[in-house]
């Protein structure tokens, strides 16, 4: 006997839209022959603005959904439409990188659609099954997307990597997920909680809660398990690196957020001490490595791994029970919901930098079959394209963390959310760390304002992704100024998955 | 049970080292002489011409590709075939209906698109 | 004898640790995604055997879906391969080193 679980399809419009749009841009790319270039751009654009205003059109009640598989709430809201700007974004910037090289690519579109579906269910996942499944959508669409220049090796070779390491991981995640399952008696985050919040779930629990955190980890980019990072970054076509960097790394950790605070309030007796240790090593490996690198999107590579650092700094204020007493109920901690909102917010920032900065890099173009990507390419830049230099700058600024951008403003919330957690010494190293990481960013805009215009061979222009670009860099000042709305929203986001 | 197991074990040993020890002896007692006509297939087929590593043409690894994740496809069709009599007794028919149709639907989209690139072209 | 979870579970162990070794010590791309393959049938294991000892379908749903994944995840990676193989000539891990600097 088969019973349906009821189907609330409000709840489910976003990512019906979104899924969808993917088929229905597939297979107009399969039969529309007669098809101008950018029609696919226009058709993916208005599947990702439907979603948006389905979501704002209709407010469904928030809850568990499809039998308790996917909880939609405000905090899923708000990454959905972090996902969906992000990808909007790439979407332009990709399609202004195709009609900047005359290589047209239509299996681009689908993909980030599908993409972007995968990581709005993964943080939507209230259950191994489906957090395993939007991971593997996720990455699958973004494999594909690093393979995306027929016939450059780099690309091809960089996706390589990216599969195998990635495919090593799921595999851990879902040994993991099997050895959780058996402990827990069933998959889904509610049962694990009740095994996992007392902290007894056994020897087997605790494996398997490992391999699934190794499983993240390599998502997120922790240290030690972060060597594909730089190759894949530096591999990958500069709009897709902009889109692994902030959406791939965005959703994970939204979905990693929500798996240690709603599956695990208990771990924080076992874990923390490693999870210390790992914090702290991916924050100065990241920065350490950052500096000696030459090329740009290598170097922007190491410094996502320090930014993931800084990030799991919050996750770690999450986890420390409240004022040194192990048994306080979590969700009624004031350093959770500071450390909570402080992520959050640290989140949306870091991706509208770094949207901005891949948006600069991936539209100067290529010359002899690679992309701006030494620092030295962008000598003189300021000279050459002012406007492009001033978005890359803001951005720099703001991923070093200077006052009156969002970069400064999310480090602040999270260093004082941990500080306030009684990680004090973990707070002053992350100072430190972001101290350091000046150096590396400013050299860039030392370089851009400061030497000589040598007439470099990249030379491309393309005004939509600039004014993109723009939009974004000014969005990073204006949050740096203004934060009180927006951190009011991720406040209010957080606080709705504590329930 | 583990006690019945122990003579067919012993056979087992037995056999495994009476074949190795005959092995060994013939290897190191027999004489050898080697020449090339005792060496050829004799009665066995022809001398083997070319690598043994052929070189497949890559549109049967693409189809191979293709058969794969089509074929896979499959085994979500079986439960459903199981669970669909219960579903009509439990009035649920229409909506396992339009699951399956939905799920083959996408898979038909996927189909399609294949087709339309020319994956399924032959030359 | 009774076969019970215990030996399933060790058996699973088994597979993952000569897959996880495999992956690791194997430089030949191909046999790295067959490694992949083989932790991913330890787990799918696991969950059966875990589904069976606690009478509940979800491990057979997760293994189903498993199978779906880890097919798409093989076709993309020989799809893959088969574009760096036609340049390369080779799908030794070590020798993809042109984004090494």
């Amino acid at each position: 006997m088969i019973t349906v679980p009821p189907v609330n399809w409000p709840a489910l419009l976003p990512y019906l839209v979104i899924g969808g749009g993917g088929l229905v841009v597939m297979l107009v790319d399969a039969f529309v022959r007669t098809l101008r270039k950018d029609h696919l751009t226009a058709l993916t654009g208005l599947v990702f603005l439907g979603a948006a205003i389905a979501m704002i059109a209709v407010k469904p009640e928030p809850g568990p959904q499809l039998g308790g598989m996917l909880t939609v709430q405000m905090y899923t809201r708000f990454f959905d439409f972090l996902l969906l700007g992000i990808g909007l974004v790439t979407t332009v910037y990709g399609s202004a990188v195709y009609s900047q090289d005359g290589d047209y690519r239509p299996e681009f579109y689908p993909l980030v659609l599908f993409a972007v579906l995968g990581m709005m269910v993964l943080v939507a996942a209230s259950d191994l099954l489906i957090l395993f499944l939007g991971i593997e959508t996720m990455s699958l669409a973004v494999y594909a997307l690093v393979c995306g220049r027929r016939g450059e090796l780099r690309s091809s070779e960089a996706a390589l990597k990216y599969l195998l390491l990635g495919s090593f991981a799921s595999a851990f995640l879902l040994m993991g997920a099997a050895l959780l399952y058996g402990c827990a008696g069933g998959t889904s985050y509610a049962a694990l909680a009740a095994v996992g919040g007392t902290g007894e779930g056994g020897p087997l629990f605790a494996v398997g809660l490992g391999l699934v955190l190794v499983g993240f980890a390599f998502k997120v980019a922790m240290v030690p398990f972060h060597m594909w990072t730089p190759d894949v970054y530096d591999g990958a076509p500069a709009h897709v690196t902009g889109f692994m960097a902030t959406a791939v790394k965005a959703a994970a950790f939204g979905a990693l957020i929500r798996f240690v605070t709603i599956a695990l309030p208990g771990l924080a007796a076992h874990w923390s001490g490693l999870l210390t240790v790992l914090t702290v090593l991916t924050m100065t490996a990241g920065n350490l490595l950052a500096l000696v690198q030459a090329s740009i999107k290598r170097m922007l590579a190491y410094s996502s791994i320090a930014h993931a650092g800084y990030l799991l700094l919050g996750v770690l204020a999450i986890l420390a029970p409240a004022g040194g007493d192990p048994g306080r109920p979590l969700r009624e901690s004031a350093v959770v919901q500071a450390a909570g909102s402080g992520l959050l917010f640290y989140l949306l920032g870091y991706c509208l930098m770094n949207l901005a900065a891949f948006g600069v890099i991936s539209q100067l173009g290529r010359s002899g079959g690679v992309e701006a990507d030494q620092v030295d390419h962008y000598r003189g830049l300021s000279g050459r394209q002012p406007v492009a230099a001033a978005v890359l700058a803001v951005a720099m600024f703001s991923l070093a963390g200077i006052p009156g951008t969002v970069g400064f403003l999310g480090k602040f919330y999270l260093f004082e959310a941990a500080i306030r957690a009684q990680l004090v010494p973990l707070a002053i190293w992350g100072v430190v760390n972001s101290l350091l990481s000046v150096y590396y960013y400013l050299r860039v805009v030392v370089v851009m304002y400061m030497s000589d215009d040598q007439t470099e061979p990249f030379d491309g222009r393309n005004w939509e992704t600039i004014l993109l670009a723009g939009c974004l860099a000014a969005l990073v000042v204006l949050l740096g100024v203004f934060p009180a709305a927006v951190h009011g929203l991720t406040s209010l986001a957080f606080g709705t998955m504590l329930g | 049970m583990t006690a019945s197991a122990v003579p067919v074990l012993l056979v087992l040993l037995v056999a495994v080292l009476f074949a190795a020890l005959f092995l060994v002896l013939s290897y190191w007692l027999g004489p050898r002489r080697r020449d090339p006509l005792k060496e050829s297939p004799y009665e066995c087929g022809i001398p083997a011409r070319g690598t043994v590593q052929i070189r497949f043409f890559v549109r049967f690894f693409l189809v191979a590709l293709f058969f794969l994740i089509f074929d896979l496809e499959a085994v979500f069709l079986y439960p459903w075939v199981l669970v669909f009599r219960s579903s009509l007794e439990s009035g649920a028919a229409a909506f396992a209906l339009g699951e399956m149709g939905v799920f083959l639907a996408i898979l038909v989209t996927g189909f399609v698109y294949v087709w339309r690139k020319g994956g399924l072209e032959w030359q | 004898m009774e076969v019970g979870l215990t030996h399933y579970l060790l058996l699973a162990a088994a597979v993952f640790l000569v897959g996880m070794v495999g992956f690791i010590v194997r430089r030949n791309t191909l046999i790295m995604l067959m490694c992949v393959e083989l932790m991913l049938s330890a787990a799918n294991l696991v969950f059966v055997a875990f589904s069976r000892e606690l009478g509940d379908e979800a491990g057979h749903v997760f293994v189903l879906m498993n199978f779906a994944v880890a097919a798409a995840e093989v076709a993309i990676g020989l799809a893959i391969l088969m574009e760096i193989f036609r340049r390369r000539r080779s799908v030794d891990a070590d020798d993809l080193n042109t984004l090494m600097e």
